[in-house]
């Protein structure tokens, strides 16, 4: 049986624009779709389907920072415009076993909450504006 | 001129760009206007990487593909910091 060689994400890399959330994010998830355009006509017996397009959605999760020219205030440098994203599994150089996601997005929704006795979390969701997709770089 | 050399070279103008508005950011107090200078560097990283993209698609389609090679205007303040270590600075973006 072929050995695994899993990790635990323990310092992943996460970079909205020059907002850097990679000391202070607790997760993130990058999810990527393409939706399918029923092809079924009369006669068919199975479905049909053409491929259509695709996306790219990030969501993260981090600690935030209030102190000047910090997290929070890079965070709200995003909205309403375009930004570079790149997401590894680790924060260390860029290699075949630690991919670099990257695309070109914009954030959506940007949460931020204060709830009493707890250290201040904001969360958001980056999607897909660029018509170049998302590429999967080793490159270092 | 090779494909890698012209787009490093049409790079070029994007850094100068980013690096400029990081000195503005810099120099600026917390403010409106500082927030909107930090939008715009951000838009100029991503016109930056559609150059990039556009190149890559290109080699695609190239006979003789090569890679182009991978940047962030960005992200080298966080380059080699341990988790947990804090921030200092914004406009360190050595390529």
């Amino acid at each position: 049986m072929a050995a695994h060689d899993h990790q635990v994400i323990m310092a992943a890399y996460l970079t909205l624009g020059s907002a850097a959330l990679t000391l202070d994010g607790v997760q993130a998830t990058l999810t990527t779709s393409v939706e399918f355009d029923e092809d079924t006509v009369w006669g068919d017996l199975w479905k049909q389907r053409k491929i259509s397009l695709g996306d790219v959605q990030l969501t993260f999760e981090a600690i935030n920072d209030y102190t000047d020219n910090e997290l929070d205030e890079d965070l709200d440098a995003l909205i309403r415009t375009e930004i570079a994203c790149a997401l590894r599994p680790d924060s260390g150089a860029i290699s075949a076993t630690n991919p670099e996601y990257q695309f070109t997005g914009a954030v959506s929704t940007l949460q931020k909450t204060f709830q009493h006795g707890k250290v201040p979390r904001v969360s958001g969701t980056v999607m897909l504006t660029s018509g170049s997709g998302i590429t999967r770089d080793v490159t270092p | 001129m090779t494909v890698v050399e012209r787009f490093l070279e049409e790079l070029k103008p994007f850094r100068a760009q980013y690096d400029d508005l990081s000195r503005k950011i810099d120099s600026l107090e917390e403010g409106p206007v500082r927030l909107a200078l930090k939008k715009r560097r951000n838009q100029v990283e991503a016109n930056a990487r559609k150059v990039r993209d556009r190149y890559i698609d290109e080699q695609m389609a190239s006979d003789n593909p090569v890679n182009i090679p991978r940047f962030s205007f960005s992200e080298t303040k966080i380059r080699n910091k341990e988790p947990g270590a804090k921030l200092s600075g914004d406009t360190d973006t050595d390529e």
